[in-house]
């Protein structure tokens, strides 16, 4: 069975390509716009099709119309040909399009390297767990066609490209781990591509609560962020992790108004124990460092915040984890600053007249602002509020009397605005601070999980002498969304703030969701993280003391021993040394007479040689009669002996040096 | 740079001159020596590196550990391939070697037959002979594989130095390996000439031989139709020329004197354009019936037919100094 070197691609072959440029595209459906996937399943269909058909590929005018016009799609379509997502688009489409084109083997090659690009491209918009079984069945499938397109027709073909790939997939992965620990990593990107509205990172916490942004946010079930506290964890009471702090109220919005006047950095002092947190925290484009309330400090860079909030230099967009240290009992900012007065006060100048009303109300005959707090406390609690995920409208224009006084049903950043307002006409400052409360146990593993659906809004008084105090008004609503937090975490709190029956099916749910959680978190923790400062720790550990210095020494230490490697390998290929002296010597004046353009023919007896060259150098051409025939009888002549010998290699010596 | 150019020439030289050195050579059975086997990247690996070096960087970029984990994992594999094509040759070797006699200037066939102890077939080597195109095949644990060569001039005419190569699995690396068995084949000499000199003496005739002439009949000449001949019998060709149709004739088969091709007969013709007449005229008299002798000054063949006495006669010829 014989077939031509590089032939062109078989119907087998091509589509088998077909095949795997659809799997390893596959993924993109999920991120690109849904014409732009259709357009590229098209391309699919028309290719599948064509070569199922074992159709000619189209002329050259057709492609490169199609070329064209993939380009105005993706232009007109995204806005630019730039960008993680136009870029990603016009890689898949041009890879469909490349399918086309599939007449040599050079063809089936190229798109074999684009599968592998296209299939990492996937990882641009998702690194999850599934993501990376993913990357091992697309790897499989992108080496099975490398071995099929590199075998000939047969019986069993498709088999053995399986077994052969397997096989070199497994026998890599010692080597391609090793070159994943050791490989220098280098922290920060290189270059940005793509604008922020490419960003793959989702929206969380922001630093705005307009109504609904918070419940929009609750009734997600992503993960927020993993702890892992030291010690015992702190009573349910006590998990609210801190967010960002807002301090300004328009249009029925809390917000951090951009022209405010510069607060300085709160003031936290620790009133008892300490709490260490170890917090995972996922992506999600803002600066916030969520951390257990009140955060003290962290082990990254950060600034504290007016609103005692952990800031980082630039929005988190990729997974990060960090240390922090917490105080669950503080006294914060016991001295309020003139500025901060003035807008933890601020409100605008009219709407909301029952609501300012009611204010002055409970201000009656009471001395502090705390006591002032409790009564609010308690009027929510003694009037039928409902705490629900979805309320009813309410009027722009006095949107928190049409709540306390109307609707009277609401989420967390409801009554964390309303309380908040009621407090500022009353004439004690606060704000609204956003986060999470609750965290859940992790079923597999030693860490917390906390949710979007943990997503949580309270206020913030302050009081002269303890500084600000947390006011929780959710909890005179809804008490169980509070002290009933899903402790073992089988009941969750539905919208109502009841909590929800068990039964053997949501336990088995439960169980499984934990599992997948825990190997989630195994692998953020010991994967995704891997990075520059975990790399570092390891050089350490390893006792290379910095990174640098190790990869050098590392990398000195490989090449050196291929480039001694090296020198042996041509050491052995050295021209065989000849032991005889009389030949080595012989040997010195036939290459001394090559250089000077006078080799010896290898059917040329050496005496014949030299008599053949004697005319032509009349100074030395004797001396080379006389070596061959020295030479001569000291290879054949049994008689000579040591002593010709040595003359002889004397007298090649000598005719070597000389000028000839 | 003048030395600079000479140390590398002389790098080179040694090192072709190495290879050249260390092909197995010598009696059958040749065995594809894990040592003289050379691994160099194709140009597809070449582009697969580069490949690899865009998906580090942008991995290293994006800080994305996944991407991160396929270009090393696609790398890995790539040396792993290189491996298994060094398995994929290593421990072959050339069991027998057939070559069909060719002649000068014609394509020498030599049919190599291939074993292999271990048990997994031996993919896609592409073997060649010298530079000619290559024959691309599968080797199980037996195969004959033929693979052609130019014969060159006239007489014993050496193996070319077998070169056989495999890019499986993955086409990234080309795996290579030579033998350079002690093997040789007859070629003899080139076919030229006039043709059939042995009829001469029916002077006058016509001499080519019309094709309808079948096997064992001989062409006596053409004659004017006469009422009675067939359709079949008129030569429609030499016909158009005339005013008449003229109807081929033959002899009934008779068993012809032996043909003589000598080569003094030859006498005023070179010495190689001699050889390629007699090896015309013996081809075209061993495809009749009938004997031929061949006089050549060392030797006298024949008169004989058959198979056999082709051969000899022939050999005789390639052999001629």
């Amino acid at each position: 069975m014989t077939a031509p070197l590089a032939g062109p691609a078989s119907r087998k072959e091509r589509l088998a390509l077909v095949g795997l440029a659809l799997f390893v595209s596959a993924g993109h459906i999920a991120h690109l716009p849904a014409w732009l996937s259709g357009l590229a399943l098209l391309l699919f269909i028309w290719q599948g099709w064509a070569h199922w058909q074992g159709r000619p590929s189209p002329p050259g005018w057709l492609r490169g119309g199609a070329t064209l016009g993939v380009f105005a799609c993706v232009f007109f379509g995204i806005g630019q040909l730039t960008g993680q997502t136009a870029g990603v688009a016009l890689l898949a489409l041009m890879t469909t399009l490349k399918l086309s084109e599939l007449q040599r083997q050079r063809d089936a090659e190229i798109v074999l390297l684009l599968c592998c690009f296209v299939l990492a491209t996937e990882f641009l918009f998702s690194q999850s767990l599934a993501m990376a079984l993913y990357l091992v069945v697309g790897l499989l499938a992108i080496i099975t066609v490398f071995v099929y397109v590199h075998t000939l027709a047969g019986p069993g073909r498709l088999r053995h490209a399986i077994g052969e790939a397997t096989t070199l997939t497994v026998l890599a992965i010692p080597l391609a781990g090793l070159c994943f620990v050791l490989f220098p990593r280098l922290p920060g990107p290189l270059w940005h591509l793509g604008g922020g509205e490419d960003s793959a990172a989702v929206t969380g916490l922001s630093d705005r609560m307009s109504p609904g942004a918070i419940s929009q946010l609750a009734r997600s079930q992503r993960v927020a962020l993993r702890a892992r506290f030291d010690g015992p964890a702190p009573p349910p009471r006590a998990r609210y992790w801190r967010g960002p702090v807002l301090w300004d109220f328009a249009d029925n919005t809390w917000y951090n108004r951009a022209d405010g006047p510069d607060l300085a950095s709160a003031n936290v002092m620790a009133q008892g124990p300490t709490q260490s947190v170890t917090i995972t925290l996922e992506a999600r484009d803002q600066p916030w460092l969520i951390a257990l309330d009140t955060p003290l400090s962290a082990d990254r860079d950060y600034r504290l915040g007016a609103g005692a909030t952990l800031i980082a230099d630039t929005p988190i967009n990729e997974r990060i984890r960090y240390r922090t240290r917490s105080a669950l009992q503080r006294r914060l900012d016991p001295d309020l600053s003139r500025a901060a007065r003035a807008r933890a006060l601020a409100l605008p100048p009219a709407g909301n007249p029952r609501t300012r009303a009611l204010a002055r109300r409970l201000a009656v005959d009471t001395d502090s602002h705390g006591a002032l707090a409790d009564r609010a406390m308690k009027w929510l609690a003694a009037h039928d509020f409902v705490y629900t995920l979805r309320p009813p409208e309410t009027s722009p224009r006095n949107a928190v009397d049409d709540f306390l006084f109307r609707t009277r049903a609401g989420f967390c950043e409801h009554y964390a605005g309303a309380m908040v307002y009621l407090m500022r006409a009353a004439g004690v400052p606060a704000r609204v601070v956003t986060g999470y409360l609750g965290a859940e146990p992790a079923l597999y593993g030693d860490y917390w999980i906390v949710r979007d659906a943990n997503a949580h809004a309270w206020a913030e008084i302050w009081q002269p002498g303890t500084g600000w105090v947390r006011v929780d008004p959710t909890r005179a609503v809804a008490p169980a969304r509070i002290d009933h937090l899903p402790e073992n975490g089988r009941d969750s709190v539905d919208a109502g703030g009841n909590t929800r029956a068990n039964g053997p099916l949501t336990g088995l749910f439960y169980r499984g969701r934990m599992a997948w959680d825990g190997m989630n978190a195994a692998w953020n923790q010991w994967f995704l993280a891997y990075g520059p400062t975990l790399q570092k720790g390891l050089m350490q550990r390893l006792g290379l003391n910095s990174q640098g210095a190790g990869v050098v020494v590392l990398t000195l230490a490989g090449v050196g021993l291929l480039a001694l490697a090296s020198l042996f390998m041509l050491w052995r290929m050295r021209p065989a040394r000849t032991h005889d002296p009389v030949l080595r010597a012989w040997h010195g004046v036939e290459r001394r007479m090559a250089r000077t353009g006078r080799p010896r023919a290898r059917h040329e007896p050496a005496s014949q040689w030299a008599a053949r060259l004697a005319p032509t150098m009349p100074r030395n051409g004797p001396e080379l009669i006389a070596l061959a025939a020295d030479y001569e009888a000291l290879r054949y002549d049994p008689r000579t002996g040591a002593a010709e010998r040595r003359n002889f290699q004397r007298k090649a010596r000598r005719f070597r040096r000389r000028r000839l | 740079m003048r030395l600079a150019r000479r140390v590398v020439d002389r790098l080179v030289a040694r090192g072709a001159a190495s290879i050249a050195r260390r092909a197995p050579r010598g009696a059958l059975p040749l065995r594809v020596s894990p040592r003289r086997l050379y691994i160099l990247p194709t140009r597809f690996g070449g582009v697969f590196a580069l490949l690899m070096i865009g998906l580090l960087v942008g991995a290293t970029n994006y800080g994305n550990n996944l991407a991160f984990a396929l270009a090393f994992w696609l790398g890995a594999i790539a040396l792993v391939s290189m491996h298994r094509a060094h398995r994929n040759l290593s421990g072959l070797s050339l069991a027998d070697i057939h070559a069909e006699p060719a002649h000068a200037g014609d394509q020498l066939t030599w049919r190599l037959t291939w074993a292999s102890k271990a048990s997994r077939p031996r993919r896609r080597l592409a073997i060649a002979l010298a530079d000619a195109r290559p024959v691309v095949c599968d080797i199980g644990a037996s195969a004959t594989v033929t693979a052609k060569q130019s014969a060159g001039r006239r007489g014993e005419q050496a193996m070319a130095r077998i070169h056989i190569e495999s890019r499986y699995p993955l086409g990234l690396f080309r795996c290579w390996a030579y033998l350079a068995p002690r093997h040789s084949a007859l070629v003899y000499p080139s076919v030229a000439g006039t043709t059939t000199a042995h009829d001469t003496a029916d002077a006058g005739r016509e001499r080519t031989r019309p094709a309808s002439v079948m096997p064992g009949e001989f062409f006596r000449g053409h004659r004017r139709y006469r009422d009675g001949d067939t359709w079949a019998q008129i030569d429609w060709k030499h016909s158009a020329r005339r005013d008449h149709w003229l109807v081929r004739e033959s002899e009934p088969p008779v068993t012809p004197p032996p043909a003589v091709f000598a080569y003094h007969s030859l006498g005023d013709r070179p010495h190689e354009a001699r050889l390629s007449q007699l090896a015309r005229w013996v081809i075209e008299a061993a495809a009749l019936p009938g004997d031929y002798r061949l006089i050549l000054p060392d030797i006298d063949i024949g008169p004989a037919s058959g198979r056999a006495h082709r051969t000899a006669c022939l050999d005789a010829l390639a052999r001629q100094p």
